[in-house]
């Protein structure tokens, strides 16, 4: 059995990823550790499961970490497993700052533990036959793509830039940018970005851009990560790419297995998705690879990647120009 | 009764032809065609266009000709007197355009360019929902416009000196709307395939950033083997409003009879009583015969153009275009 805690339920994702983690049959959940005692306290007395106080302690008796804190708080507590030799499964983005990112990537060779990021879209059934097509070749060479990430102003720590590192363009570039690298196997070479606060008055941070990359080849990409989605929109959001190949295009709606339910008791619409659990997908794979000591298909350099071409937008909003990379 | 002559009859010449038989306050008197027979009861057929500008019994001319003859012609007609309806984009150029204006301000002459999204009440009513603040500020504004690439007349819309591509054939659709909506553009960046040297292929990716601080994103495809698609999602504080062609669908015609069309510019269907084509032309008339102002002036047309040659340059070079 692999033993597996998590570290903190500041991001909602680690509700989910619990869950995952009690239907492997090959995982067992050892504890969880949150930075907020009450937090982790009320999710161990829920789940029936033991909450420790000390990060370290959990450390200790387990072999791997779920990692779901604020974005700020990836670096010390993935630095703080690798010495204890424990691999990590680190919510996206992989850190707020390229030296964060750095340091994790670097800590976790030093001290040989897997490191994987949280990427779970390449676990969703219509994203990696996607992946499969590309892979065929059916649409020729890849010239360009235009994606979305949309979502809903999540609030709380994600509009604190400290905590987060940035607004939508900081939580929603990494998804789709993991995936078109997946897909192409090539690296961004320039970020273009054009941000901003409009879409609520009441936060100050950004919620709304769009970003125009290119790839290796001058493939080009647009991207709009803009948290756009009122709370009366029927679901949470998006992950959507045309891809425009020489022999054809194709449309990915990522999460448009949908039933709609015109609720009227709710008053509203919504959509109830019957597509794959891809957070299913993304836990198995990292417990499968502590199981079979193989490195993770999704690695902390993929998280790494996906995070410096949001910190290029950002620094191209500041700039007023396109930015190279490797930063 | 205004006297009518088309100059061109490939698919915007038909579509103009169908609009004036709607249209009781005119009179079609002559079309230009030079390549195909064609024979229309009571309309004379010539096959040179300045014969239609020379014509003295013609009062309004309508250009449906391919881009680089925009000039030429309008300024022409203007000079003759008519009054004139031109296709978008205005010019080529940003150097013929003001030629066009100059000559439209020398001559005092009514001219009309056929932005005919304005036209599309899925677009008039976004406009006007916009305007009237039902989404609050808007954020940004997703516009897409694609499908396979056209088949014009001598193929002339794969000739990119001619007819500039994508962007400044089809998206400046929404390049016009989105100034029209937003404002005047401050700065654009794009990508695209122009200059790359594909055979029948053209697609791009372009940011406006309008001085109002609204940010629209427009894509334009000439790669889609899908039929003819428009698209647009607007976000603002207070909600979005979202359409796409391919959802509003009404009606499904799957005969297997259909052939596809061999040549012709794909352009959208929209099965209503009145349709934009007409409601367009109809507007053209109405400030022709009653003096009024157009929803779209030749300085909008220009400025279209403007935001497409400007988004080529942006492609062109690699670099962020001012326009202020």
């Amino acid at each position: 059995m692999v033993r597996i805690g998590m570290a903190s339920f500041a991001h909602m994702h680690a509700f989910s990823y619990i869950n995952c983690v009690l239907q492997n049959p090959d995982a067992k959940l050892v504890g969880i550790w949150d930075e907020n005692e009450e937090r982790g306290k009320i999710v161990a007395q829920n789940y029936k499961i033991k909450f420790y106080p000390s990060y370290e302690d959990l450390l200790k008796e387990i072999d791997g970490i779920i990692i779901c804190s604020s974005n700020k708080n990836h670096m010390p507590l993935t630095i703080k497993a690798s010495e204890f030799g424990i691999h990590v499964l680190c919510e996206k983005p992989l850190a707020t700052t390229i030296e964060d990112g750095k340091k994790m990537l670097e800590y976790a060779e030093k001290n040989k533990i897997f490191l994987m990021t949280a990427f779970p879209v390449r676990f969703a059934p219509p994203a990696y036959r996607v992946k499969e097509l590309l892979e065929s070749k059916i649409l020729g060479e890849i010239l360009a793509i235009k994606s979305s990430n949309h979502g809903r102003m999540p609030g709380g720590w994600f509009i604190d830039k400290d905590e987060a590192g940035g607004g939508a363009v900081m939580d929603h570039t990494v998804h789709v940018v993991d995936l078109i690298r997946w897909y192409t196997g090539k690296e961004f070479t320039s970020v273009y970005a054009e941000i901003d606060s409009r879409l609520h008055p009441e936060i100050n941070i950004d919620d709304c851009g769009i970003l125009l990359m290119t790839l290796e080849d001058e493939i080009f990409v647009s991207l709009d990560p803009s948290w756009s989605r009122p709370n009366v929109f029927p679901t949470w959001g998006d992950v959507t790419m045309e891809i425009i190949g020489t022999k054809g295009t194709i449309t990915l709606d990522v999460f448009a297995q949908n039933i709609v339910f015109y609720n009227e008791a709710g008053n509203r619409i919504t959509y109830e998705n019957w597509g794959s659990n891809m957070d299913y997908g993304l836990v198995s794979s990292f417990i499968n690879s502590i199981k079979e000591n193989k490195y993770p298909p999704v690695t902390g350099y993929d998280g790494y990647k996906a995070m410096e071409v949001a910190i290029s937008a950002y620094l191209s909003y500041e700039r007023g120009e396109p930015i190279r990379l490797p930063l | 009764m205004l006297k009518v002559g088309i100059i061109g009859y490939g698919t915007m010449g038909r579509v103009h032809y169908n609009a004036y038989m709607c249209i009781p306050e005119t009179s079609l008197t002559a079309i230009c065609e030079e390549s195909q027979d064609i024979s229309i009861p009571n309309v004379k057929l010539y096959k040179n266009p300045y014969e239609i500008i020379k014509d003295p019994d013609i009062q309004l001319v309508d250009i449906c000709y391919p881009t680089p003859y925009h000039k030429n012609l309008s300024i022409s007609a203007l000079k003759e007197g008519k009054y004139v309806i031109c296709e978008k984009p205005l010019a080529r150029t940003l150097k013929e355009g003001e030629e066009i204006i100059e000559t439209v301000e020398k001559t005092k002459g009514k001219f009309f360019v056929g932005h005919v999204l304005r036209f599309f009440p899925q677009y008039e009513i976004a406009y006007s929902m916009i305007k009237n603040g039902n989404l609050g500020k808007v954020g940004i504004a997703n516009f897409r416009r694609g499908g396979p690439f056209p088949l014009g007349r001598r193929d002339w819309y794969a000739n990119f000196e001619m007819s500039g591509g994508v962007v400044l054939d089809m998206i400046i659709h929404d390049f016009d709307f989105a100034r029209w909506a937003f404002g005047d553009v401050e700065r654009i960046y794009a990508k695209g395939l122009a200059y790359r040297g594909y055979n029948h292929l053209d697609y791009a990716l372009v940011i406006l950033r309008h001085e109002s601080g609204v940010i629209s994103h427009v894509e334009g495809s000439w790669a889609h083997a899908e039929p003819f698609f428009m698209a647009y999602e607007i976000a603002g504080e207070k909600g979005i409003l979202e359409f796409d062609s391919r959802k509003s669908v009404p009606l499904r015609i799957n005969a297997k009879i259909m052939e596809e069309r061999k040549e012709g510019v794909a352009y959208p269907e929209s099965p209503l009583r009145e349709d934009p084509y007409t409601k367009e032309i109809k507007h053209f008339v109405d400030c022709i015969l009653n003096n009024k102002e157009p929803v779209v002036s030749v300085y909008d047309a220009y400025k279209a153009l403007e935001i497409s040659l400007k988004a080529l340059e942006s492609i062109e070079k690699g670099k962020v275009i001012s326009l202020r």
